[in-house]
């Protein structure tokens, strides 16, 4: 059993505190309930993009990683369709140092030209690098769009396409921001060596002082069942031959979820 | 399946809204796309046709309670499962997941099996080597 | 008071905390066999390392050593190979084998609730290997087609080559397979490796994380009585003969978009008093992502995605290398570079506040790094192969929050000269 503590702080924010004194280390985790599913579609990979421009400076803090090493710490993130999460580690003794970049990060990015212009170069050559360069690299590009009419997951993380990146503003970088990044569409999790009354005094000290945003409401347009088996056809430079097959599954509170987890099992 | 595939994958996307459950293989030089995609097709014909083995399905179950222990060791992976069931509505989800898993029955698995593999639920990438 | 969002809060450097090699637990099998255990974590989860002294400086013909660690798993006199993979997996556990130079190992992922079920197949493993003629065949052949796809690769190549340099190609940290060692390995020279260095073998076992109660019987019972230990097994002595050539440049596809660099100089293993210092003087140097390496050849330059110089250690020896791969042409202006922070390293001391940025670096990383159990005994386990005690550890940090820049220089002076590393690029 992993125990935890669970409280909320009045402009919206989740925090949850689980202790292990075993370790002389803590953890900073925040989520933001927000994905790759969320996008606008003629505006697709932003989120993926934002998880870059989010250590690009924020509005009191020019660099997120120096402080973050001085201080013994290491920090890394991750995007997907459905959210997109950062975290560091760092020594317990100095877990205020993780509160302030992360809280000063969730207040206000610097919304730096230069760190737009920089980070949409860099998603550009990841998309190039993993997706245009590499061996079936647009399989999955394919078969999204294949397998998905109207959900927002027939579109990859990366971005639909490049152009959407490339054109991306620093207006509809901002509108982005100010949409998802509020403490009241986010989670706050720490583990660690620490206390939960110490979780609170802290987060309240850094995180309080933010403003809620506008509630978000997700209201995704549902894929239709299905009638007709699909395929298609790609030739490429390649050294062997691929067959990719996928089929359509329960969502995460289907009945049948944790029974298709385990199939996957049996055939694998 | 050695001889007609070189590597072959079953995995599914994890994802809070419907996913999609892949199998995916790369083909070995000299095997017909048709040949191949026959065997995969048979495999999925036997686990909607044959009640698995309780010894089988006690197996799997075994694999996913080991690798949900050996990822909570970590403090780190701790936190992104707190954050994530969280995310889902109740982060205490996370203590009843095995239990969730430890209640699939044989029979649940060939009546899921049976709901997702049916042939206008397919979709199909033939991706073919230019050489 | 209004919240000062500017300035960081006050940090502990990581030099001034209290860093703890906390103690194994040590025990003996009836068979002499030493375990050293450490109990700890919130996880029923626990992992056993049988470590045996089986490793590549003990064969007669290349590769052997490698291959009967590898196909241990693949056949036992009662069960074969996917009934073994079978079995572990049914108990949710895993096996997996490593050979490298002076041992070879087994180890143990599980459930600590099923140890009771799987530990006698690990014994079986260990004492009724039967190397089924058909998996020899497999994996002969998995290796070779592994091998020419790794041919084509710059620097795959480089790594084997770096090592033949320094070390020589009849010595175990120098020599590598060709095609031909793997056809012309038989089952007879894998049956007398495995009963000679594996049934009557050497060995020493590390365990960590939730043991059942019944742990220490349930080893004595599966592995205590094995005839291990008996028979004395002596470390080969075997000479390194440097190439006598520092230069090296070799086209291997000439198409390639980039080259592979490696250079590399002799350096004492850990047990040599500069050691310690060395580390800090390496971190600076190349060791983590501010690096004058880094920043200079990387951020400043372009000239590669990542460059970095690392204590490369062996039991009985060591080198210090620098090792990147980068634009094809660049790499001669890579090389001029990585020459010329070596001369600044010789001729500028260190300033203050770099050096206090990497000794905080490198202790928080050590902080993090004895994270949990598995983390404490892996320490330990190469503390105790390679004839080292916590002095070592504690010594360690003692440099590293102590040592001076004119030490670093010093130190400079001695091990980064350009004319005593070997240079190889391979296109």
């Amino acid at each position: 059993m992993i125990q935890f503590e669970k409280f909320q702080l009045d402009n919206g924010l989740k925090v949850l505190v689980h202790q292990d004194t075993s370790t002389p280390m803590a953890v900073v985790n925040v989520l933001y309930n927000v994905g790759a599913k969320d996008e606008d579609p003629a505006k697709t990979g932003f989120a993926h993009l934002f998880e870059h421009l989010m250590f690009g400076g924020s509005v009191n803090i020019p660099v997120y990683d120096e402080p973050l090493q001085r201080a013994g710490g290491e920090n890394n993130a991750y995007t997907t369709n459905d959210l997109t999460n950062y975290y560091c580690q760092i020594p317990a003794e100095n877990i205020e140092t993780a509160f302030w970049l992360e809280s000063d990060r969730m207040l206000s990015l610097a919304f730096s030209k230069k760190s737009l212009e920089v980070q949409r170069k860099v998603v550009c050559e990841e998309f190039k690098e993993h997706y245009i360069n590499k061996p079936y690299g647009d399989a999955w590009h394919k078969m999204r769009s294949l397998a998905y009419t109207q959900h927002p997951y027939r579109w990859m993380t990366i971005g639909a396409s490049l152009a959407h990146v490339e054109d991306a503003t620093m207006e509809d970088v901002k509108d982005f921001f100010f949409q998802f990044y509020r403490p009241n569409n986010a989670i706050l999790v720490v583990t660690g060596n620490v206390e939960t009354e110490q979780v609170k005094q802290l987060a309240k000290k850094w995180f309080g002082p933010i403003e809620a945003g506008k509630a978000y409401v997700r209201n995704l347009p549902k894929e239709p069942l299905q009638e007709k088996t699909r395929s298609m056809d790609v030739r490429a430079d390649v050294p062997l031959d691929m067959l990719m097959m996928t089929w359509h599954m329960g969502g995460r509170f289907d009945e049948g979820y944790h029974a298709t987890d385990l199939i996957t099992e049996v055939l694998g | 399946m050695k001889q007609i595939f070189s590597s072959i994958d079953c995995y599914h996307f994890g994802t809070v809204d419907p996913g999609l459950l892949v199998i995916e293989g790369k083909l070995v030089k000299g095997i017909s796309m048709a040949v191949a995609e026959k065997a995969v097709l048979e495999e999925i014909e036997k686990i909607k046709n044959e009640i698995l083995d309780a010894k089988e399905v006690q197996k799997v179950i075994n694999k996913t309670e080991s690798v949900i222990c050996f990822e909570d060791m970590s403090i780190m992976n701790r936190a992104h499962s707190l954050a994530y069931y969280e995310l889902l509505g109740d982060a205490d989800l996370m203590n009843k997941e095995l239990g969730m898993y430890q209640r699939v029955t044989p029979t649940m698995i060939q009546h899921t099996a049976q709901q997702i593999f049916q042939e206008n639920n397919r979709n199909t990438l033939y991706y073919y080597s230019k050489s | 008071m209004a919240l000062d969002r500017i300035v960081a809060p006050v940090i502990k450097d990581a030099i001034d905390f209290n860093i703890q090699l906390k103690p194994y637990q040590k025990f003996s099998l009836d068979n002499g066999v030493e375990v050293y255990a450490y109990e700890g974590g919130s996880q029923e989860v626990l992992l056993v390392d049988m470590v045996f002294y089986a490793g590549n400086s003990f064969e007669q013909k290349n590769w052997v050593a490698a291959a009967t660690n590898f196909l241990l798993k693949n056949g036992t006199a009662s069960k074969t190979s996917f009934e073994i993979t079978d079995a572990f997996e049914f108990y949710g556990a895993h096996l997996n084998r490593t050979c490298t130079n002076e041992t070879a190992t087994v180890t143990l992922h599980g459930l600590s609730k099923h140890f009771q079920e799987v530990i006698p197949i690990m014994g079986e493993i260990i004492s009724e290997a039967s190397f089924p003629e058909k998996e020899i065949a497999i994996l002969k052949q998995n290796q070779i087609q592994r091998l020419l796809l790794n041919l084509k690769k710059g620097d795959f190549i480089a790594n084997r080559l770096i090592d033949e340099y320094l070390f020589g190609f009849d010595h175990p940290y120098g020599k590598y397979s060709v095609e031909k060692d793997y056809t012309a390995i038989n089952r007879e020279d894998l049956v007398a490796f495995y009963e000679q260095y594996y049934l009557n073998g050497k060995c020493v076992i590390f365990i960590a994380g939730k043991f059942p109660s019944t742990m220490e019987s349930l080893l004595n019972k599966h592995i205590g009585q094995l005839p291990l230990n008996k028979k004395e097994i002596k470390e080969q002595a075997h000479p390194i003969i440097s190439a006598t050539e520092k230069k090296y440049s070799i086209i291997n596809d000439a198409a390639s978009v980039q080259g592979s660099i490696r250079l590399a100089r002799h350096f004492p293993n850990r047990h040599h008093p500069d050691f310690p210092a060395a580390q800090v003087l390496n971190n600076i140097f190349g060791g983590f992502f501010g690096s004058r390496l880094m920043s200079n050849i990387r951020e400043d330059k372009g000239y590669t995605y990542g460059i970095h110089s690392y204590l490369q250690n062996y039991k009985h020896a060591g080198a210090w290398m620098v090792s990147t791969d980068a634009g094809k042409d660049v790499c001669k202006a890579t090389i001029e570079e990585v020459y010329k922070e070596m001369k600044k390293l010789r001729e500028e001391p260190v300033g203050e506040d770099e050096l206090k940025l990497v000794k905080n670096y490198m202790l928080g990383a050590l902080l993090g790094d004895l994270d949990g159990p598995f983390q404490i005994i892996s320490r330990w386990k190469t503390y105790l192969l390679n004839d080292l005690t916590e002095d070592y550890f504690y010594n360690t940090i003692k440099v590293v929050r102590s040592v001076r820049p004119e030490e670093l220089q010093a130190l400079a002076n001695t091990y980064l000269k350009e004319e005593d590393f070997y240079e190889l690029v391979v296109y």
